[in-house]
């Protein structure tokens, strides 16, 4: 009983003589790593101090059935840093007189990243100047 | 004499019973084993709000996909570390399917019992809400099976220690860390706190203590490196892969739960890093822990 106990405890230790297999996993695993690693610093050298640049783009516009009508939007972040809570406020005008307004807030949008979301309108936005603006962001 | 007359009927029961073949009251207390083990695994999933709204929300295909990676997974881990009696892949899969089903019921009962799942909900959230706590619970239904009773240690008497096995079972502790913390918002939002040297700093501090956890502390059930091994065979041999499985399975986790929906390559797998850091960890406490 010892004896057996005994080789299990030496099978269990990591010997000189591995199976070809583990060292050709282990190298494409240490590649795997040092690329991340590599890609990481690369970035972390280049854009450590960036900041949110933000876009709002309408990417569909339809009427419901209900009687509202449905703005899609596409927040997009080009920046280095991710924007937090960032407000999204569409007005609908007729030269200077607001019409309507609606805000959503989206809880991230992540740096070079986009995210989706959608205004509900009232008033129909096809017949009326519709503005639509990111109104701030808060740092994650 | 009603307890001698029991004691009587079952001894005379187990002759007649092929060795291999548990009594009932033994399969009993494992099932009683197995609740045990799934509330004390998926419990602080099935408290979380992420993996409510994730059972609504979560597109129908990926969590089938996510249900049906867990039937080889329960396999794996069933034939690995399993119920006592496993020796074969038959009995392999029959202990991870009683798993998966012991996840499944506990899941809907302690939903019930949060008023997370009422009678007036449409079938679809009623049953994706108790799908995606039922994988967790499962892994836990089967490590309770094996871990809470016996006392026995199937690390000293695992006949397949191999290679395979050994990352098979780093996968397992990453997994398991991961499917806790993946749905939660904190993970994101650490990984957008972060500038690239945190990530770099993360990355070199999962590696650091994975090595550290398994492969320099002797740990009961972690490799002892034989005193002429070079540090770095080990490194590379076991520590790197385990990291890799982290990260792997990390990028699966978020994924899956919709967290890079949108998200562009780099924010991707800044959060990847985040969340391998206790995928890492799970990994290499996997031996302790399994």
């Amino acid at each position: 009983m010892p004896e057996a106990t005994k080789d299990i405890a030496s099978s269990r230790r990591v010997k000189r003589g591995a199976h070809w297999i583990e060292w050709m996993v282990g190298g494409l695993c240490t590649l795997l790593v040092a690329a991340l690693i590599l890609w990481i610093a690369y970035h972390a050298v280049i854009n450590s101090d960036g900041v949110p640049e933000l876009d709002v783009k309408v990417t569909h516009q339809q009427a419901n059935a209900g009687g509202s009508y449905t703005v899609s939007i596409l927040v997009s972040n080009k920046g280095t840093r991710t924007a937090a809570a960032v407000p999204v406020t569409g007005t609908l005008k007729a030269g200077d007189k607001v019409i309507e307004t609606q805000e959503i807030t989206f809880d991230y949008v992540p740096a070079q990243s986009t995210a989706t979301g959608t205004l509900l309108f009232k008033a129909d936005p096809a017949a009326y100047q519709l503005d639509i603006q990111a109104s701030g962001y808060v740092d994650p | 004499m009603q307890v001698d007359g029991t004691a009587a009927a079952t001894s005379g029961d187990e002759a007649t019973r092929s060795p291999d073949e548990p009594a009932p009251d033994t399969f009993l207390v494992g099932m009683g084993r197995g609740v045990a083990g799934a509330l004390l695994f998926a419990l602080p999933m099935q408290m979380t709000m992420e993996m409510w709204e994730l059972g609504i929300t979560m597109e129908r295909w990926r969590l089938a996909l996510l249900m049906v990676i867990a039937i080889p997974l329960l396999v794996g881990i069933s034939h690995r570390i399993g119920f006592e009696d496993t020796f074969s892949w038959k009995d392999g899969a029959r202990d991870a399917m009683i798993a998966y089903g012991i996840g499944i019921l506990t899941s809907a009962v302690t939903l019930t019992l949060f008023k997370l799942l009422m009678t007036g909900m449409p079938a679809e959230e009623i049953s994706g809400k108790i799908a995606i706590q039922a994988i967790p619970a499962s892994i836990g239904a089967l490590l309770g099976r094996s871990q809470l009773g016996s006392g026995k240690d199937d690390a000293e008497d695992d006949p397949q220690a191999g290679y395979g096995s050994e990352l098979f079972m780093m996968a397992v502790g990453a997994l398991f860390l991961n499917l806790n913390m993946a749905p939660t918002e904190e993970m994101i939002l650490i990984s957008y706190k972060m500038t690239p040297w945190h990530a770099l700093a993360t990355i070199l501090l999962s590696i650091t203590l994975m090595h550290a956890f398994v492969y320099a502390v002797s740990f009961k059930g972690g490799h002892e490196l034989s005193s002429d091994t070079p540090w770095w065979h080990a490194l590379i041999r076991f520590t790197l892969p385990g990291y890799a499985i982290a990260l792997v399975i990390s990028l699966y986790s978020l994924w899956s739960f919709e967290r890079l929906d949108g998200v562009s390559f780099t924010p991707a797998i800044t959060a990847m890093i985040v969340l391998a850091f206790p995928g890492a960890i799970g990994a290499a406490a996997a031996r302790l822990i399994l």
